[in-house]
């Protein structure tokens, strides 16, 4: 698909399931406001990046990459391939090297990558199906494959491969309350 | 009384930084990557404390975390090969031995309410060589990690850890999406 494509789906995304424009609808002003806001800026930004990459223009690939890096603090790896949608709330934090397919959703400081022996190259990275929701402070690590429509919840460490459609927990999700010490 | 390195040591600590970030990477990395520029800016910063300007010290790991999003203190010591590929949001006050890779969203420092010092500082941790930490782990509070230890991804250790050994975390379950009603 052509990045005009992608970066339209990401804009729909972001004018009807972000909260903060759902509702104010399709107007023109609800249209700037969602291209001005970080979710969409940062997509873009790595859509560029990508397609320069794409060109073989490593290096200015590289450049909007670390603009990404250095204005939303995301490190979306140019050579990653996203699908068209994709939708990130909170970009700040956001680590991603591997690829998805369509209608992502990355919530906030979320790590999709390679195990942390290296190399840190996108074929070692996770594969996502389609319509994947990835809850805050989640960690997909090592070449696995999420099958499609899975969700992860919050704070979840992934390194082995989810069925479809499943919903992915943490073991430890109950905090524990001590009484306060008079 | 502290050590007080010349600019030609501190260089070669950059340099072999620089040679493991790029086998680690599997590929060249520029100069301007914040992987790089944020163990520069830190190494800049421990070298002028060390050398007794405080505050241009200061000055440079503001301007560290400004712009990598990282906070590496000044007071921290790191040793040679260190290996930060997402610098956003990493967080190392302690002292830390040769070849440390910190994956994002790791940290190391003090636990509230313990502030025995064992060498690196109040409460402040000490890690041995070739320690990984994996994504979202943490060391906390005045405890000492062995070498070659390994902090899996979504644990924290707030206890000693021998040499070699490995810290996991909690793993995912898996629910099918009928179960949830």
């Amino acid at each position: 698909m052509s990045m005009r494509a992608d970066l339209s789906e990401d804009l729909r995304r972001c004018l009807y399931q972000s909260p903060a424009h759902r509702a104010r609808g399709d107007s023109l002003k609800a249209r700037l406001s969602a291209v001005l806001s970080p979710p969409f800026q940062c997509v873009l930004i790595f859509r560029i990046s990508h397609w320069l990459w794409r060109r073989r223009w490593y290096w200015a690939a590289g450049v909007m990459a670390g603009l990404n890096r250095l204005i939303f603090k995301a490190s979306l790896e140019p050579a990653s391939r996203i699908g068209p949608g994709v939708f990130l709330p909170h970009p700040p934090g956001t680590v991603f090297c591997g690829s998805a397919g369509r209608g992502l959703t990355v919530y906030s400081i979320v790590t999709c990558g390679p195990c942390a022996d290296g190399p840190w190259r996108v074929e070692q990275g996770p594969v996502l199906g389609d319509n994947i929701t990835i809850g805050a402070h989640s960690v997909i690590q090592g070449p696995v494959r999420v099958g499609d429509g899975t969700r992860i919840g919050f704070a979840v460490v992934l390194n082995r491969d989810a069925p479809s459609g499943a919903l992915v927990i943490s073991r430890a999700m109950r905090a524990t309350i001590q009484p306060a010490k008079s | 009384m502290q050590a007080r390195p010349t600019w030609s040591e501190v260089q070669a600590m950059i340099e072999a930084d620089r040679t493991r970030l790029r086998q680690w990477y599997g590929g060249p990395v520029s100069r301007l990557h914040p992987a790089f520029a944020c163990v520069y800016l830190y190494r800049l910063s421990h070298y002028l404390y060390q050398r007794g300007h405080p505050y241009a010290a200061r000055f440079v790991w503001h301007c560290n975390t400004y712009i990598t999003g990282s906070d590496l203190p000044p007071m921290a010591e790191i040793g040679a090969g260190l290996v930060i590929p997402c610098p956003a949001g990493a967080a190392v006050a302690a002292k830390v031995g040769r070849n440390f890779t910190l994956m994002p969203g790791a940290g190391v420092g003090s636990e509230i309410g313990r502030y025995e010092d064992i060498g690196a500082g109040p409460g402040l941790p000490v890690l041995g060589d070739d320690v990984v930490m994996e994504p979202r782990s943490g060391v906390l509070g005045p405890i000492r990690v062995g070498h070659r230890a390994r902090i899996c991804a979504g644990a924290t250790a707030t206890a000693d850890v021998p040499d070699g050994a490995s810290v996991v975390g909690p793993l995912a379950r898996f629910l099918k999406l009928e179960e949830r009603k």
